[in-house]
């Protein structure tokens, strides 16, 4: 997590999840997301969470307007996403993840 | 459309397509709260839910705090669990726990686990190369969804910290020879370390539970009673007296155990030991009060007895006997140093066992003893017989002959007793001392070897003598002093062979008095041998200026007092002095009288020998009247031999007492010495004196000493 690989794939998601507090939801959007992350971007992804209670001068940067949500920081353009993450589909196209199949 | 409308279109729609999942997502309450931006800074609103007090409770408490999910991904962490982790918080939470154990994932699922069960002390790895060890507790939340483990994890730094402290004190205490003892509140032993079985002899694991007073005795007990008592520490040297520790001195502080309140909780007892340091100190307490010959207390030992018997104040009288042995000087002469030292260990042995179980002996000077006799009754007469009846009994004991290997008599000592009686009140320890050493003088002047006890008589003798050794000390300073010569006339041809010096005291009350009574204190005034200078001094510069004057020819006598004779001042300063006028020593006549050779040790033989040597001439005064033998007349190197006064009157008294004068004559002549009579006051007796064959006179037939 504190490092970043770089597979042959070449693009590197760096990640933020927002989070208000030790929610059922938080936890939620948390495994969901790892879930994801781990089938799809294994290796080449960074995941910061933030708790937005605990850090709220991150949270105007990122602009964020409800959470939970996951912001794209890397690849660009910056993407937003809100709500628990349950939607595997949902994440991945908010992501852009192409998935071959 | 450029490339670049078609990109924008692309953006705008994507965030259109966020606004839209956005506002799906709240709509469907698919969010725990909305962050509205405010001039200062987000505002964050909750929905209902999302348990903000707990949160706040979480992050306000110490431990780190940390909820992770059964297959070990860490879902939440508060701020002190990312700092024990050593981690920033953004990177705690959603990682997994492995990355921050050194743990497998079975392992560390497996330890959470069994935190729920029992606190887990781990030590936790953090990325600067240090590690931290905590207690881990958990606990497993069902949940809807899915079992969550709820972990709070103490930093157990400082209790390590203090563990290993405690563990060094511990060593430390169980490692040192001091004694360290804790009490519980009711003094029973708590906890004893190995120093104090040791130094107070007993079983270190017997000693729990017991009472302190048992264990160390009711020294301590009492102790740490006190410290209880008085809430502060308490220290004194405490003597071991039974057991495995006896003998041994322990200097033991006893001090209060308080909790926080202020509360007693048990009392501290440390112990030192002080044994070295008490025998050294018992040892020169001794030794501060006792002779080392003997081994008999001294003089602070015999006034603390005294004092002592004083204090218990029954009305019963004691007695202090001084005991001064006669001529001891002339028993080193004869001994030998070693020799006086055994005749001293022996009488202070014969001494001590002639005693009564309530009496005691002290050695309080070279020759000098005394012995205390306590508790002699409420009558005085009583008392004081029965102190001259253990007196009486002293001078018998000490008579005992002293004899050589052969069995011979080398010598009898006799002894001097002074005896004072008090009944302890009134009177000083130094006072009664005084008194008894008074009496002890009466005793040596009325002819040594006898007892005699202080009276009033001898009080009252006792403080005109006293005032008479203070007037001593004033006569040189005032110019009280004079010298007074009588001529010594030729019994053939009536011419003036010389003058005698004689001393007269100008007293400032009594007027012109003979010096007697002077020269007896002067010796205590320590006033004999400045008194001795001056004679001299003024004697030598009369015979000068006779000289000088008138052309005489003849010698001049000067007395000479005892304490001026032996110790060299004499050969050093006399033929100097008599050089430095012009004169020759055979003009110089010493008259020293018969207890001078008596009583003197050989170094006043020498030194009257070297004195005649030089060619000064040594006359023997008053002859007759003291102890002198024929022997003592050929020890002395003499010139002259002067007849006393008594035996001349005695020749022409009526009625006439036998005949004293002739034989004295007689055995000067065949000592070949020159004879002087004193005292002639009559023609008739002048005449006598030259028909025996006598040379000179003296008197006031030939004229009375003038100034």
């Amino acid at each position: 997590m504190t490092e970043t690989p770089v597979d042959d794939r070449g693009t590197v998601y760096v990640l933020r999840l927002f989070v208000a507090g030790p929610t059922a939801r938080s936890s939620r959007a948390l495994r969901n997301l790892r879930a994801v992350c781990d089938a799809h971007l294994a290796g080449r992804y960074e995941l910061e969470v933030v708790d937005i209670y605990q850090q709220p001068e991150l949270v105007r940067t990122a602009q964020i307007v409800a959470v939970p949500a996951l912001v794209r920081e890397l690849p660009k353009p910056v993407r937003q996403i809100v709500g628990d993450l349950s939607v595997e589909a949902t994440v991945l196209r908010g992501l852009d993840i192409e998935v071959r199949r | 459309m450029t490339d670049e409308d078609a990109a924008t279109i692309r953006r705008l729609t994507e965030e259109l397509d966020t606004a839209r999942a956005t506002l799906e997502a709240i709509g469907s309450g698919a969010v725990d709260a909305i962050v509205v931006d405010g001039p200062t800074g987000p505002r964050i609103f909750s929905l209902a839910g999302s348990g903000e007090v707990y949160q706040t409770f979480v992050e306000a408490m110490n431990e780190g705090a940390v909820t992770v999910s059964l297959d070990g991904l860490v879902l939440y962490a508060n701020r002190q669990a990312a700092s024990l982790f050593g981690v920033p918080l953004t990177n705690l939470i959603g990682s997994r726990l492995t990355e921050h154990l050194d743990l497998t994932h079975a392992a560390a699922i497996t330890l959470l686990g069994r935190s729920s069960a029992h606190p887990q002390q781990v030590a936790i790895p953090r990325p600067d190369g240090t590690s931290v060890q905590v207690l881990l507790s958990g606990r497993v939340v069902e949940s809807p969804e899915e079992g969550i483990f709820c972990v709070v994890i103490t930093d157990l730094t400082d209790i390590v910290a203090g563990q290993v402290a405690s563990q060094r004190l511990a060593a430390l205490v169980d490692g040192t020879e001091e004694c360290v003892v804790v009490l519980d509140v009711a003094l029973r032993v708590e906890s004893v370390n190995q120093g104090a079985a040791t130094m107070f002899g007993f079983d270190r694991h017997a000693a729990a539970g017991e009472p302190v007073a048992t264990v160390f005795g009711e020294d301590v007990a009492d102790l740490a009673c006190r410290a209880a008592r008085d809430r502060c520490s308490h220290r004194e040297d405490v003597s071991i007296r039974t057991g495995g520790g006896a003998g041994t001195v322990v200097l033991v502080t006893a001090a209060p155990v308080v909790d926080g309140q202020g509360g007693l909780t048990g009392i501290s007892l440390l112990g030192h030991d002080v044994t070295a340091r008490h025998s050294a100190q018992a040892r020169l307490a001794h030794q501060a009060a006792h002779d080392q010959l003997t081994g008999l207390p001294n003089r602070t030992g015999l006034l603390d007895c005294i004092a002592e018997q004083m204090d218990v104040r029954s009305g019963s009288h004691m007695a202090l006997l001084f005991v001064d042995i006669d001529r001891f000087k002339q028993v080193n002469d004869t001994l030998g140093h070693s020799g006086g030292d055994d005749l001293l260990r022996s009488l202070a042995q014969r001494i001590s066992t002639s005693l009564r179980p309530q009496d005691s002996a002290a050695r309080v000077g070279g020759d000098e003893f005394v012995v205390l006799c306590a508790d002699l009754g409420p009558d005085r007469g009583a008392a004081q017989a029965a102190a001259v009846g253990v007196a009486d009994r002293l001078l018998e004991l000490i008579a005992e002959p002293i004899r050589d290997e052969g069995g011979r008599t080398v010598l009898v000592p006799s002894a001097s007793i002074g005896v004072a009686v008090t009944r302890g009140t009134g009177l000083s320890a130094e006072g009664l001392l005084h008194d008894a050493d008074t009496a002890m003088y009466r005793a040596k002047q009325r002819g040594r070897s006898r007892v005699e006890v202080f009276d009033a008589d001898l009080r009252v003798q006792t403080l005109r003598r006293e005032r008479t050794v203070a007037d001593a000390r004033r006569v040189l300073e005032e110019d009280q002093l004079r010298l007074w010569y009588q001529p010594v006339v030729g019994l053939t041809d009536g011419l003036t062979v010389g003058y005698e010096a004689l001393l007269r005291w100008q007293h400032p009350e009594l007027g012109m008095t003979e010096p007697r009574v002077l020269l007896e204190v002067a010796d205590d005034a320590g006033m004999s041998v400045l008194i001795g200078d001056w004679v001299i001094d003024r004697a030598l510069e009369h015979l000068r200026d006779l000289t000088v004057q008138r052309g005489y020819a003849g010698f001049m006598s000067i007395n000479m007092a005892a304490a001026q004779i032996g110790h060299g001042r004499l050969i050093e300063r006399l033929p100097r002095r008599t050089h430095q006028l012009g004169l020759v020593p055979s003009r110089v006549c010493l008259e020293v009288t018969e207890d001078v050779s008596l009583d003197r040790s050989e170094r006043t033989i020498e030194e009257l020998a070297s004195l005649a040597d030089a060619g000064f001439r040594l006359a023997l005064d008053d002859f007759g009247t003291g102890y002198a033998s024929l022997t003592h007349l050929h020890r002395l190197p003499l010139t002259y031999l002067k007849i006393d006064k008594s035996f001349v009157g005695a020749m022409t008294a009526v009625p006439p007492s036998p005949m004293m004068v002739a034989p004295i004559i007689h055995l000067a002549k065949a000592a070949g010495l020159q004879v002087v009579a004193e005292g002639v006051e009559t023609r008739v007796q002048e005449t006598m004196l030259r028909d025996l064959g006598c040379d000179f006179s003296q008197g006031f037939l030939h004229g009375a000493p003038t100034a």
